[in-house]
């Protein structure tokens, strides 16, 4: 019962940021129908607000799989240099669409970001089955994400003027940038990684007991751990193509949750790391729209500023 | 009487033999204690028995059937098995652990046969006042209790413990040890649990697999067993 009423609680606070990241930087009546006011609503921040909403979720359930799956509550898709590979692969689709215009959509981005993210996930998939899942994966995903940062370098280094600022802006973050049909495959894709997560759960939360123990009760880790990092490249790759790197809503929202709650249905904790997960980015979209520093905030700059601490603090409490 | 478990001709290890020629037959009310230096090769026969490591040569009968026949689903209804791993995390509970057990009988949802198997288990281990603690606050004996209560719920005839003493003191082993006879007498389950303290488990087991340099030496029955 406790579980129904957190749930009920999370989704209040969800909705009640939705309605203030629709109504910031001033209250637009949603009865308008015509006008620059009533496009701003429903053209601008709505599409936005919903971005924020997917890609918050999407980015914390990834999370959430590669904590559990590695047992490591720092990974991350950000810190194991996933949203790097996703990046880097959307680069250099951008670029190549120069000369293969036709490349240029979100179903071409997105697929990128999807082959990028899972390129990584293999990687670290490798490293992890070698060398254990401690320290070594989080430096490896770092490692990894200086390499493709400074290919993307190289990237922008050729680049033309107009390509990198939008290159360095997308880098930066931004919900603003998926509408219409974009933003119907970016909902419909992160869907479909939540439903395919949320069907194998319980098989995860067996693996608590160790892979072994897990596969004498029945379970086929081998192909539970592949098809959970499909689900981790389709969401956060997808994410990032989209909305480009967003750093520490997917090691974070998992430890919140683990704060919050404590509970082996994987299910019932994969639904509150999608919630607050999207809780963190529309918290992180008003802050940015607010024009506190009379422009708006990238994305990035408002997760580290609300996960960077945080972070530190469960770190800190580890060691004690 | 058919044997629960039967083992012909078998040679273990991963990609190399270790122990070769196993030859070896468990019954019903069976406890046997598989001892043998580290690395000699108790837990890869252990995992091998379990299907998590793949038969060299020969073969493994769990009553009758072939375990490479048997779907990896139909084994966890055959036998279970508890690894040496002490699990710590603050939101895992003694209870959550027993509940685990009948995770290969779980439909859509827990039905009401699935909660009395983890109450007997639970009852029967006698941890149900502390079922509701998270296992970084509990002992490595009671973790040890949710173990075993944990493969009792997953109600096979064949349980495998890899050596489920390591991180206990010396009472806590006799508990232990007494808790598995027992369960292996009044449940009629067949126990396999491997260990390096040889002394401790006398008068404890039904006979003794001991692996020496690549071999699997099987010792008489304890005159007291079943006393």
């Amino acid at each position: 019962m406790q579980i129904y009423k957190l749930l009920f609680a999370l989704v209040g606070l969800c909705i009640l940021l939705i309605v203030s990241a629709l109504a910031i930087p001033e209250w637009i009546s949603p009865f308008q129908t015509e006008g620059i006011e009533a496009d701003l609503l429903w053209n601008y921040r709505l599409p936005k607000t919903i971005t924020a909403l997917i890609a918050g979720a999407s980015l914390s359930v990834s999370g959430f799989i590669l904590q559990q799956l590695y047992r490591n509550n720092l990974a991350g898709p950000y810190i194991l240099g996933v949203s790097s590979g996703a990046s880097l692969a959307v680069a250099i689709l951008i670029i190549g669409s120069h000369y293969f215009p036709f490349l240029n959509h979100g179903i071409g981005i997105s697929f990128a970001g999807f082959v990028g993210a899972s390129m990584v996930l293999l990687l670290v998939m490798l490293v992890s089955s070698r060398f254990g899942t401690g320290a070594i994966i989080l430096l490896f995903g770092v490692i990894i994400g200086q390499i493709t940062g400074a290919l993307q370098g190289l990237l922008n280094y050729m680049a033309v003027p107009g390509d990198l600022k939008n290159f360095t802006l997308w880098s930066m973050g931004s919900f603003s940038q998926v509408i219409e049909f974009d933003l119907l495959f970016f909902g419909l894709s992160a869907l479909l990684g939540m439903f395919w997560a949320f069907l194998i759960m319980p098989q995860l939360s067996t693996m608590l007991l160790g892979d072994e123990v897990a596969y004498t009760l029945g379970v086929n880790t081998k192909s539970i751990s592949i098809q959970l990092l499909i689900c981790t490249g389709i969401l956060s790759g997808i994410a990032t193509a989209f909305c480009g790197p967003i750093a520490f809503i997917g090691m974070a929202i998992p430890n919140v949750s683990r704060l919050l709650i404590k509970t082996v249905n994987f299910r019932f904790m994969l639904l509150v790391n999608a919630i607050l997960g999207a809780a963190m980015a529309l918290v992180s979209d008003i802050i940015s729209s607010a024009e506190i520093l009379s422009f708006n905030i990238p994305i990035n700059v408002c997760t580290a500023l609300i996960g960077g601490p945080f972070i530190i603090y469960i770190l800190l409490r580890r060691k004690r | 009487m058919k044997p629960v478990l039967n083992i012909v001709n078998l040679s273990i290890g991963q990609e190399t033999p270790i122990v070769e020629a196993i030859n070896a037959q468990a019954f019903k009310n069976d406890l046997i204690v598989l001892t043998g230096e580290n690395g000699s090769g108790k837990s890869t026969l252990l995992k091998t028995i379990a299907g998590i490591y793949k038969v060299l040569s020969g073969e493994i009968f769990i009553s009758g059937e072939s375990i490479s026949l048997l779907p990896q689903k139909k084994r966890a209804e055959k036998l279970a098995f508890a690894s040496t791993q002490r699990i710590r995390e603050d939101y895992i509970r003694i209870e959550d652990v027993v509940r685990f057990g009948q995770f290969p009988y779980l439909q859509l949802s827990e039905s009401e046969n699935n909660n009395n198997e983890v109450e007997k288990a639970i009852t029967l281990m006698g941890i149900d006042k502390i079922r509701n603690k998270y296992l970084n606050q509990v002992s490595d004996g009671e973790w040890q209790k949710a173990n075993i209560a944990r493969v009792l719920a997953q109600k096979t005839d064949l349980i495998l413990m890899d050596e489920p003493t390591a991180f206990l003191d010396y009472p806590s082993r006799m508990r232990l040890y007494r808790d598995l006879k027992e369960i292996c007498l009044t449940q009629n389950k067949t126990i396999i649990v491997s260990t390096h303290d040889i002394d401790s488990v006398k008068e404890f087991a039904s006979s003794y697999w001991h692996i020496d340099q690549g071999k699997l030496d099987i010792l008489q029955e304890s005159p007291t067993w079943r006393i």
